[in-house]
């Protein structure tokens, strides 16, 4: 446990680390911003080192509360959201999201291990605008939709 | 008024006498009926000529002899008249048992009934005694009635009677097991577990069984002769009221096949329930009388099912957590962001990331089994092109044919248009059997694949490996859940053994057709017959998924 928290900071301070570089640094303002919301934290970082790689900039919340607040407040350009999670889930989560005006034109990716065709159906009839399950997507698949969609 | 003499009254007595005879004689003899008269002494004394024609025989052979017999036996015996004469009643009954009666008209006459063989005739004989004035029997008359035609007319009749009688009996016996086998029945009918209705061919309630009662909670007097339809609201899944011509009990009567369905029926007290229902039409002489539904509560099953779609759906999200992370980390790893790694430390990463695809595979497969057993999945059609699907299939295998130094031909004829299916069944189907030809085929191999019309409606997709084969006995098995050719084992130990069942019931369920050929060593051809309608479209609760290439 105490090893994977090591890791994980271990692991932000080199996002950030990257961040800083003079080079990312100047092209910092026309980064766009993803929130990874999944209470896996070791997926949530991995992805979002990924992305980071991509030349995107990461925030990652814990839960669907977290994530909901960090969207309200931080505006971010696009939302990976997980279903299952404490506190909050996705399904609740993007309907708040939706309902606040500020999140409504957010694009979400709903990014989870449910594979079932009603969820697929009832989440897209919430608003989210891609469905990818986990498991049979590589990182390099999810990059690929989370550019289409910030095209 | 001068005294008669005694003279004189004797010669009246006499001339009376010979009057009453005169008469006598004139009435035996003018009579239409035959008749003989003899004297106390048993000697013929009348032998009227209706007796003479009847019998055959002449007045003149007769009168005056006892020969009376000769008219009716072959041997000499007495006749009724005889025995009256004698008046030995005693020997009535040995002559004439049980066919004589005492005369109720006249005192001292016997009447009998006998048949004559000689003559085939049935006679009526009336014999009676004659006495003079003193009362002292001077002779008998016997007069004979031909009742023959009266007689089996009786006969006929009594036949026909017996029968009528017998034939009454046998209905009577079958009124009664038909009687007894209805009891059954109908014990058998009421104490059926599942609940049971007949309706009439406008829906109005005939018979219930005890089952149905308590499923609806009405009782069988207060709803016989309504109509169900009002009695019992049927809602289909979602929640819309089933008017009467939609119901089944309506459409069998219009002659449809309906199979069994489930439909959310409305009790007594207004609670719902779910019941699967079956409904055949009762036909009666080539018409459609009315219709019998058995219907069952499905509550439980449908709980249990949810249950276990749910277990199915939580657990294989969980399941899915593991590799999910497996996945990323090694694609994260290869992909240099955690440091260039050593030829070595690639190899092991590489084996991992292998068998980590094969186990998501493996999970994949499994899920789909359970949604294909339980018919669940969804059939969701578009129009497709076989050639494009099958092509970008062949596309994520490219590396390992490369690999492997495969042969790849491909004849994909320009014949065979775009059909409407679901897309990802097609992958499912493809990506299976090219995986299988490709990993059980050995390096330098070759692989064709085919599509061509077999028909006007039919398209026929084929693949053709130079590979191991499938071992002959193991033939009639390759469809089989979780079977893997011994040969299979040996060459690749990482397949689910779940790839060809799936794709067969697929298959199955969306009408196409898959088979075989192959030879061990030599090679294995598939084909899928593939109608050029495609696939019906299909509602469901999920996708099947496709696995990993």
């Amino acid at each position: 446990m105490r090893k994977r928290q090591q890791g994980r900071k271990k692991f932000l301070a080199n996002i950030i680390f990257q961040a800083w570089q003079p080079d990312n640094f100047t092209k910092m303002s026309i980064k766009k911003k993803i929130l990874i919301i999944d209470d896996e934290v070791f997926l949530a970082n991995v992805l979002s080192e990924q992305l980071a790689q991509e030349g995107y900039v990461c925030d990652i919340a814990g839960d669907g509360r977290e994530g909901l607040e960090k969207s309200l407040s931080i505006n971010p350009d696009l939302i990976i959201l997980d279903l299952i999670m404490p506190v909050m889930d996705g399904f609740t989560m993007i309907e708040r999201l939706r309902a606040d005006n500020r999140g409504k034109k957010i694009p979400v990716i709903v990014l989870s291990n449910i594979n079932n065709a009603k969820t697929v159906e009832e989440m897209r009839s919430k608003g989210a605008q891609e469905y990818l399950v986990k498991v049979n997507n590589s990182l390099t698949d999810i990059v690929a939709a989370v550019s289409k969609l910030l095209k | 008024m001068e005294i008669d003499s005694a003279a004189n009254k004797e010669r009246r007595a006499e001339e009376k006498y010979k009057m009453c005879c005169h008469d006598f004689r004139g009435v035996v003899y003018g009579s239409p009926i035959p008749q003989f008269v003899i004297g106390a002494d048993h000697k013929v004394i009348y032998w009227n000529n209706a007796l003479a024609k009847y019998s055959g025989i002449d007045e003149k052979e007769v009168v005056g002899t006892n020969g009376q017999w000769k008219a009716f036996y072959d041997q000499e015996r007495p006749c009724l008249a005889d025995i009256l004469v004698d008046q030995k009643i005693e020997l009535i009954p040995e002559f004439y048992e049980g066919k004589y009666t005492k005369s109720k008209l006249v005192a001292d006459a016997y009447e009998a009934v006998d048949y004559f063989p000689g003559m085939k005739k049935w006679l009526f004989f009336t014999a009676a005694v004659m006495r003079d004035d003193s009362g002292e029997i001077i002779g008998a008359v016997e007069t004979l009635e031909d009742i023959t035609e009266r007689k089996e007319a009786e006969n006929r009749l009594k036949t026909k009677t017996e029968k009528l009688q017998k034939n009454e009996e046998k209905l009577i016996d079958a009124i009664k097991k038909l009687g007894e086998e209805k009891a059954k029945d109908d014990a058998i009918l009421m104490s059926i577990g599942d609940g049971l209705v007949i309706t009439d061919n406008s829906g109005g309630v005939l018979m219930m069984n005890n089952a149905f009662e308590k499923m609806i909670g009405w009782r069988a007097d207060e709803i016989t002769g309504r109509s169900l339809t009002e009695i019992m609201p049927c809602r289909d899944e979602k929640g819309d009221l089933v008017p009467y011509e939609k119901r089944f009990i309506c459409r069998v009567i219009e002659g449809e096949e309906t199979g069994t369905a489930v439909f959310y029926y409305t009790r007594k007290d207004g609670t719902c329930f779910p019941g699967a229902v079956t409904v055949a039409s009762i036909d009666f002489g080539g018409e459609k009388l009315g219709a019998v539904s058995v219907i069952r509560d499905v509550t439980k099953e449908i709980e249990l099912d949810r249950a276990k779609s749910e277990f199915i759906s939580l657990a294989s999200h969980q399941l899915r957590d593991a590799p999910t992370a497996i996945r990323w980390s090694t694609e994260a790893l290869l992909s240099g962001i955690a440091g260039e790694l050593g030829a070595k430390q690639r190899e092991y990463i590489e084996e991992i990331s292998r068998c980590n695809k094969s186990a998501i595979g493996l999970i994949n497969d499994l899920l789909n089994v359970s949604r294909l057993d339980l018919g669940t999945f969804i059939v969701d059609t578009k129009k497709i092109s076989l050639v494009e699907i099958c092509e970008s299939e062949l596309k994520q295998f490219e590396t390992l044919i490369k690999d492997k130094s495969l042969e790849i031909a491909k004849n994909f004829s320009s014949d065979v248009s775009e059909i409407e299916a679901d897309p990802q069944l097609v992958q499912i189907i493809f990506q299976n059997l090219i995986s299988n030809a490709i990993y059980y085929t050995p390096a330098k191999g070759r692989i064709s694949l085919a599509l061509s019309l077999s028909d006007a409606d039919t398209a026929l997709f084929s693949i053709t490996d130079t590979g191991l084969g499938i071992p002959e006995e193991q033939k009639p098995k390759i469809f089989g859940r979780m079977f893997r050719a011994s040969n299979a084992k040996k060459a690749r130990a990482g397949g689910s053994g779940l790839g060809l069942y799936v794709i067969k019931q697929i298959t199955a369920q969306v009408g196409w057709s898959i088979g075989f050929e192959s030879k061990e060593n030599e090679g294995t051809t598939f084909y899928v017959e593939i109608p050029l309608s495609g696939m019906p479209k299909r509602d469901g609760q999920t996708k099947l998924t496709k696995g990993l290439a």
